[in-house]
């Protein structure tokens, strides 16, 4: 009877185990699945095929489509693809992100759907479930070290008279000009409810502004040309810069770190949900975070990552203490008011 | 006999109608339709891209009693009037010139080839010229015209030039179809009348390709007037063109309804100006039509 028993033990754990043994008897889960993701284009989605892409090809079977565009615009897709959506996943920033969840866009996932969701730090997790981060980049002090004789320490230095006609900043259009504005607010006796003591600091940067931009791609330009020899950038590009051999240094600013974070979330009604979940979980994955750190140098979200030596110092934000230290951003106030701010920026500052 | 022509008018109007239907249908799904939306859109009282209920005018109040908006407004018709004068100027010569003479083929091929370029690449090549270490300032410099370097980028002039050039081509085209159909012997038979080269010009050349060269402004001046990226890369911190105020509302600020409020405005005056362009064309063809009779 025993032996009997035994004999039907074996016979089900070799009927569990032949199939996952032998990857030619069986399907892949996700075998034929195709889903639809929004990308940035250039290098970054080159780096998510080779760290998200693949690997979920491999394992799951599923292909991964990435539509290379900006935020923005695939934010305006998705809202207008809602009964047959456009995307499987939506790629968004903090300030999508907000908008997004307001709108019901997004469905809030839990760590039963992406497992990687407990590794990563909490304070980038603003939103729980809807926005899971998968790389934080911070704008930073950039400078050309062959014409800048005094480095800036500050975004105010900015307004160094020195630097006339060779400073290019982001505008208010782009996330980094934002989170510069209210730095500069911050540090000068102001907060995010009142930014005038930012944009008097702003007013004076004005007389040495080459241009203010939303387009990283230009500034990336006027920067590699020597066009403009200072700068507040995202401190990844800069580093992209410094490998190429531009002659230039990332400041971590006195006015302290501020960033944004890029998020994956889940489009509600996808017809692919499994496989969904697979891709936010790999993206989110210490795998993948280590791939974009070590290629765009944008900071690893997930609190598992150990950057090597070489760049653990060029990634800007890593580790648990600076991360810790960079203050909170209230994107609320800034979904909320950047329209005001704008128009006040195109009436003062042309 | 009457009612057999009439029957055959009939049966070509049909025919007619059939040939134009597919474009009308396509013209009606993707113009009238997303146009119809953002009109739609543009009377939302929201200032947002989500929850939109409700009608209201106000955002075209806004956008027609601020000085910020009523000003670019004005800016950026007058820029474009100015581009649209200068494409004319610099391309109908050009366009005559490739119209008349030997080897059209490489000539259209010329003038189409900037066409063929990304408008981005165009943008990123005018920086390499324009700028502080670019081409212009090393001749100037070498030539001692400039002791130091100027910044001929991020100003309203560079940006109504990049403009220009980048649109020349339209004038030129648009000069070259109907010159080509001038007759080269009705510019010798003004000559045989003793009308010098002058006269030939402004009284028979001119009034002939009157309607290339309002066609081709037309097509420069929607196309200046609505033009975003140029005036938002080579434009830098001080030129407010029109567009960008569009898109900045509807990419950026996500504020949906005030962004289909201005573009429907600019979309209002670009129509206008194309209206006011057609009847100064059909106007001195006249006398053209009159000597064809």
């Amino acid at each position: 009877m025993s032996l009997f028993r035994i004999g039907i033990y074996l016979a089900a754990i070799c009927a569990l185990a032949l199939p996952q043994g032998s990857a030619f008897a069986q399907q892949k889960e996700f075998e034929g699945t195709k889903i639809v993701v929004n990308g940035f284009g250039g290098n970054l989605d080159d780096v998510l095929v080779e760290s998200v892409s693949k690997p979920l090809k491999d394992q799951y079977g599923i292909t991964v489509e990435i539509v290379p565009g900006s935020v923005a615009s695939a934010y305006a897709k998705a809202m207008t693809s809602r009964s047959n959506p456009a995307f499987d996943v939506l790629i968004t920033d903090d300030i999508t992100l907000r908008a997004a969840t307001k709108a019901g866009l997004i469905e809030e996932v839990s760590a039963a759907d992406v497992p990687n969701m407990t590794q990563l730090y909490p304070n980038f997790v603003p939103l729980g479930g809807y926005g899971l981060p998968f790389f934080a980049s911070v704008c930073a002090l950039a400078y050309n070290k062959e014409h800048v004789k005094t480095p800036p320490q500050a975004l105010s230095d900015l307004a160094n008279p020195e630097l006339k006609g060779r400073v290019g900043i982001f505008n208010l259009e782009s996330v980094g000009g934002v989170v510069s504005l209210i730095s500069l607010a911050e540090a000068n006796g102001g907060s995010i409810q009142n930014l005038d003591p930012g944009f008097a600091k702003l007013k004076e940067i004005a007389p040495n502004l080459a241009t203010a931009t939303s387009s990283p791609v230009e500034m990336y330009n006027l920067l590699q040309r020597g066009e403009i020899w200072a700068s507040w950038f995202w401190s990844g590009r800069v580093n992209a810069l410094i490998d190429q051999g531009a002659p230039l240094a990332i400041v971590v600013p006195k006015e302290k770190l501020r960033g944004n974070l890029d998020f994956v979330s889940l489009v509600k009604g996808t017809k692919s949900r499994g496989a969904a979940l697979k891709f936010m979980n790999q993206i989110t994955s210490a795998q993948a975070s280590l791939a974009i750190a070590r290629s765009v140098y944008f900071g690893p979200t997930n609190q598992t990552v150990t950057l090597p030596s070489g760049i653990e110092k060029r990634v800007l934000p890593y580790g648990a203490e600076m991360i810790a230290s960079m203050p909170p951003v209230d994107w609320d106030a800034v979904v909320a008011k950047r329209a005001s701010w704008i128009e006040r920026w195109n009436r003062e500052m042309r | 006999m009457g009612q057999f022509l009439r029957r055959l008018a009939w049966s070509r109007d049909i025919y007619l109608a059939g040939l134009l239907t597919p474009a009308v249908v396509a013209v009606m799904l993707i113009l009238s339709v997303p146009i119809a939306w953002l009109v739609r859109i543009s009377l939302y009282p929201q200032d947002q891209s989500y929850d939109l209920s409700g009608w209201s005018a106000v955002h075209y109040i806004k956008a027609l009693t601020d000085d910020l908006y009523l000003g670019s407004l004005a800016r950026t018709t007058l820029y474009s009037l100015i581009v649209t004068v200068g494409t004319a100027i610099l391309g109908f010569p050009l366009g005559y010139a490739a119209a008349r003479g030997r080897l059209r083929r490489w000539k259209i091929f010329f003038i189409v080839l900037p066409l063929t370029l990304s408008l981005i690449v165009n943008i990123f090549g005018w920086i390499m010229i324009l700028g502080q270490n670019g081409l212009l300032n090393s001749v100037l410099l070498s030539v001692h015209l400039l002791d130091q370097p100027r910044q001929f980028l991020f100003g309203v002039g560079t940006v109504l030039v990049v403009l220009g050039h980048t649109y020349l081509p339209f004038q030129i085209l648009s000069v070259m179809s109907v010159v080509t159909q001038i007759e080269p012997m009705l510019e010798e038979a003004s000559a045989s009348l003793r009308g010098n080269r002058w006269v030939t010009f402004r009284r028979v050349i001119i009034p002939l390709a009157w309607p290339g060269i309002v066609a081709g402004s037309t097509i420069v001046f929607i196309l200046t007037i609505s033009a975003f990226i140029i005036p938002q890369l080579i434009g830098g911190a001080s030129v407010q063109m029109y567009a960008v105020f569009v898109f900045q509302q509807m990419m950026t600020v996500l504020n949906w309804p005030f962004g289909a409020s201005l573009s429907l405005i600019l979309l209002v005056v670009a129509l206008g100006f194309a209206t006011v362009f057609r009847t100064i064309g059909s106007r001195t063809e006249e006398p053209k039509s009159a000597v064809a009779k």
